[in-house]
């Protein structure tokens, strides 16, 4: 049998990477005793396939995955057990069987909607939108080579096919409450070698801003300066096998094309994944389809 | 209330590994601060997923936080990225569970599982804002208590550490927390004078160590490896009064703040003197427990997020050893051997998997294949676990006839390499380190394991041994070429390619309370003539060899057998930005070497320092129950090349332990066992409420 998994990577299980989470995953499948199938072989491992990667640092509202089992199972059973073993990281949303030969998530999921909150002067509030305008008319969007210390350099890849759209859906005034006061520190000074090593890279905006205070992600929402706006966008990002662009990377872009000052990104997380096919979109379990 | 998690949240996208800094695990136990009557803050001075594979982390979890009124929670030292954004951020070190900064808590506990985390532990101090010197900290400071094998001497740290727990914590711990929490919490807080009868309280427990107690009457700098001898009144007692600012009777029993004191008093100084003056025992023996069986148990381990070191449920399956092998510290300090019934055995890996969700259980100890169930133990959790998936994994196995088929039911879901440690190459030398492995008994067991179908082997060998040849380090090539050849042939003869034999050698580091304290570590020039040599003397292609840092080797054996004199190159070591020693790439020598140089020492002469036989050791007065009688003996017996018989099969050799809480070391020669067990429960019994915290008091033989 194969099951259908809809689950949360929550707040606490932001910082878990793609194979942090697939063991709390298989943790929590063993906890609650579902009888999982097996691969054969020296190192056997149960049979569990996933839709897409989340990156470390974001969270996934309905991320999916499929996990065969080694006998017929109830899939109500299944859910309430799983939902009480998952650690505190993640969440139960919903369970469905799925037929035995249905196509593998990776094969049918192709669209993600990212959502990211980022704080920019609301004297600038024109400039992003003039941002977001430029990258959806642009004909090609370059990302910048990815260098990271000890790992190969990705080369600069064209990726304006990965951007289905972008939309500002919401913005309120910046209030001075997150960083818990650290952020305003006058001591904390930057430097580039912060950073290195780190699963999310940060390199490219603080170069932009001319605040390079340490990057922190409220740097300008903490000091509190009247004017700031928080907003939020939501990105439908396609995902296929040219590779993925990350929302976060797309920001830096919109920022690049507006030509305005702006910190990190408070928040990115991931708000759905989807199925775009033949001008329809919908999600990968039939009962709890979503769509933009 | 300052949490230091929402503090340093913003800074977590620019560190590797953030998880490490988050807590939130599985399992985590989040008590309620407003309701504890202690608040302890476990320190692990090393990174996350080191101290997350801890077994003793999860046990003393477990054994505090099941206790209403006491609270654990813990730290890691963060790496380096971290602590310096945390540094410049101004956050302090913090518990994951509340993130509470280090100085919130009433006590402050760290476990030295090695002498390369000794700067940890400094830089820990540092980064919670504790002034480093115990001395100087204050009464308002949380109490600085450590633990661990490296407790067995703990001199060359003792300057910063308030309370040491000698011995195995689990039972010890909750009742030491529950006792500072009554003195914390009566009263305002934290008074000189509170603080004062507290230490001393505490002294008088059989299984506590306060250094402020003991220490070198009057100042001149100690000679290398001098000891601390205790001058009660004297010296460290005196300072430590004049640090926290109590003023003295004529009597010399130090006077109490008024409010709170009369409750203060009892067990301290008024009470056990009986008007004379306060007076530490002069020889501290460590704490153990009677039995394992029913010892706590962490049956719903935290289960981390991010891949630890260990990353698999643990089981414990005896404690101690007493195969007598003579650089083996571990086999001196956890005597004797205790070990669990298969019943519990099963039933607490049965809790592991329902409560953790792991895929592999290892059964650890310091020689598991000795547990007199193994083999059923290994059959019936292997029939049980395989359809899960589920796999097992021991620490080593010895080279005997079991090991073949008890590897063959281990294997049985994931198939790993073959470990085994001769540790010395000869025979001679084997017999010399009383390492009871034979050449035959090895390759006997190699030849049955390739049958079976392993094709890797692993040996572990000592470099640097005392009484060691060359020839002995040639024996080391010999023996790994004659395992490679014999394991070949029989793949040969099945038509497989060759064996592949892994040659590990470490360099031998001489430590307290075994026979071989007294033995000096050979030169660096002398450990790098031997690795060199040995890598010439293999030449066989089948057999790949590893080794380890010297330089390493070298400090750990200044700080194994060290004095107080070290605790001020400890210090500048650590102000220099030692930290993170064990970790080849943060280790600075040239730091290290000016550390030292400054304070007038020569590192090679320290680790090499050959103690005369009648000299007083800076751990003289730490009694882990082995008599320095039997140290000698064998020291002396190893010096001939004589073993000396594991007292479970060959009769008692009267090391002692077993006659701890008795009269004296001769009682427990001749009849092992019952005779000492008796007298041990009169000492330190179990069950008797590990509350009550007079027990330890009244096992104190003074």
């Amino acid at each position: 049998m194969k099951a259908r998994i809809c689950y949360s990577k929550t707040e606490a299980g932001r910082y878990l990477s793609h194979l942090d989470l697939a063991r709390a995953l298989e943790r929590g499948l063993r906890r609650a005793k579902v009888p999982l199938a097996f691969s054969e072989g020296f190192n056997p491992h149960p049979k569990m396939s996933f839709a897409a990667a989340l990156a470390v640092g974001f969270t996934g509202r309905r991320e999916y995955f499929d996990v065969e089992l080694r006998r017929q199972a109830d899939i109500a059973w299944l859910g309430q057990a799983l939902a009480a073993a998952l650690p505190p990281a993640l969440a139960f949303v919903a369970a469905e069987e799925v037929d035995q030969r249905s196509k593998s998530l990776s094969a049918i999921v192709n669209l993600g909607v990212y959502r990211l909150t980022a704080v920019v002067a609301a004297a600038d509030r024109e400039r992003v939108a003039a941002g977001i305008r430029q990258v959806l008319t642009a004909g090609e969007l370059w990302r910048k080579p990815k260098v990271k210390p000890g790992k190969k350099t990705a080369a600069a890849k064209e990726v304006r096919g990965l951007v289905r759209d972008i939309r500002l859906i919401a913005e309120e005034p910046a209030i001075a409450d997150t960083g818990a006061g650290v952020g305003a520190d006058a001591d904390v000074g930057a430097s580039a070698d912060v950073g290195t090593g780190a699963g999310v890279s940060a390199d490219a905006t603080a170069a932009a801003g001319a605040d390079s205070t340490l990057p922190t992600a409220a740097s300008g929402a903490a000091a509190g300066p009247p004017g700031r706006l928080r907003l939020t966008l939501e990105m439908g990002l396609r995902l296929d096998n040219s590779g993925q662009l990350r929302p976060d990377e797309l920001w830096e872009m919109i920022v690049a094309a507006g030509g305005f000052p702006a910190g990190e990104p408070e928040d990115v997380g991931r708000y759905d994944l989807l199925i775009e096919q033949g001008g329809r979109v919908f999600g990968p379990m039939e009962n709890y389809d979503s769509v933009i | 209330m300052r949490d230091c998690i929402a503090a340093i949240r913003p800074y977590l996208r620019h560190v590797g590994k953030p998880q490490r800094y988050l807590g939130g695990e599985l399992n985590e136990r989040k008590k309620d601060w407003a309701k504890a009557d202690c608040r302890f803050l476990f320190c692990f001075p090393d990174v996350y997923e080191v101290g997350m594979s801890h077994l003793g982390l999860q046990i003393l979890y477990e054994a505090v936080n099941r206790q209403p009124g006491l609270l654990m929670e813990r730290a890691f030292s963060p790496w380096v990225d971290m602590a310096a954004l945390m540094e410049r951020a101004g956050v302090p070190l913090y518990g994951l569970e509340s993130g509470r900064p280090l100085g919130d808590y009433d006590c402050v506990g760290f476990t030295l599982q090695h002498e390369m985390s000794y700067t940890n532990v400094l830089r820990m101090l540092r980064q919670g804002g504790l002034d480093l010197w115990a001395a100087e900290r204050g009464a308002a400071a949380p109490l600085v208590i450590a633990g661990g094998p490296c407790a067995a001497n703990v001199e060359p740290l003792a300057p910063f550490l308030d309370v040491v727990i000698l011995g195995e914590g689990e039972e010890i711990l909750p009742a030491l927390l529950r006792v500072i929490g009554k003195y914390r919490r009566a009263g305002e807080g934290w008074d000189p004078a509170a603080k004062l009868a507290l230490l001393r309280e505490l002294a008088l427990w059989q299984g506590v160590y306060v250094p402020a107690f003991y220490g070198p009457a009057v100042g001149p700098k100690l000679e290398p490896g001098g000891a601390a001898v205790p001058v009660p009144e004297l010296g460290g007692a005196a300072e430590l009064e004049l640090a926290l600012g109590v003023t003295r009777e004529p009597g010399g029993a130090a006077e109490l703040a008024p409010g709170g004191a009369a409750e203060l008093a009892p067990g301290g100084a008024a009470d056990v003197g009986g008007g004379l003056p306060f007076a530490p025992p002069a020889v501290i023996r460590k704490t153990r427990l009677t039995e394992l069986e029913g010892a706590v148990f962490p049956s719903r381990p935290l289960v981390p997020y991010m891949e630890v070191v260990h990353d698999r449920m643990m089981t414990e399956v005896l404690r101690g050893c007493s195969r007598g092998c003579r650089f083996c510290q571990a086999g001196m300090i956890y005597r004797p051997v205790r070990e669990r019934s298969k019943e519990t055995l099963l039933a607490q890996a049965r809790a592991l998997r329902d409560n953790t969700g792991h895929h592999e259980i290892s059964l650890t100890s310091l020689s598991t294949t000795d547990h007199t169930g193994i083999q059923e133990i290994v059959a019936e959790l292997a029939a049980e676990f395989s359809q899960d998936r589920i796999s097992i994994s021991l620490p080593s196995l010895r080279a005997n006839r079991f090991s073949v088929s008890l590897a063959e039911e281990i294997q049985r879901v994931r198939k790993t390499g073959f470990t085994f440690a001769p540790e010395a190459g000869s025979q001679r030398l084997r017999d010399a380190i009383n390492k009871g492995v034979t050449e035959e008994e090895l390759l006997a067991t190699v030849s049955k394991a390739v049958s079976a179908g392993w094709r890797q082997i692993k040996l572990y060998f000592m470099i640097g041994l005392p009484g060691e040849t060359l020839e002995d380090i040639d024996a080391i090539a010999a023996l790994c070429e004659k395992v490679a050849r014999a394991g070949s042939e029989i793949l040969k003869a099945r038509g497989g390619g060759g064996l592949r034999v892994t040659c590990s050698v470490s360099n031998f580091v001489p430590k307290a309370q075994t026979p071989f304290q007294w033995v000096g570590q050979d030169s660096q020039e002398q450990l790098r003539a031997k690795q060199g040599r040995l890598r010439q003397m293999i030449k066989d292609r089948r057999v790949s060899y590893q080794y380890h840092d010297a330089y390493t080797s070298m400090l750990e054996a200044i700080f194994a057998r060290g004095g107080r004199e070290l605790a001020p190159v400890l210090a500048a070591a650590m102000e220099k930005g030692c930290c993170f020693d064990s970790w080849t790439e943060q280790l600075r020598r040239a730091e290290w070497q000016a550390a030292f140089g400054e304070a007038g020492w020569d590192m090679e002469a320290l680790a090499g320092r050959q103690f005369a036989l009648t000299a007083v050791l800076p751990w003289e007065h730490l009694d882990y129950g082995v008599n320095k009688e039997f140290l000698l003996r064998e020291y002396e017996r190893s010096q001939q090349a004589l073993t000396t018989g594991d007292c479970r099969y060959a009769g008692c050799q009267g090391c002692g332990v077993c006659a701890e809480g008795g009269a004296g070391a001769e009682d427990g020669a001749g009849s092992a066992g019952d005779e000492g067990r008796a007298s041990a429960e009169g000492g330190v019994s179990r069950g008797r409420g590990v509350g009550d915290n007079r027990l330890y008091g009244e096992a104190v033989d003074r």
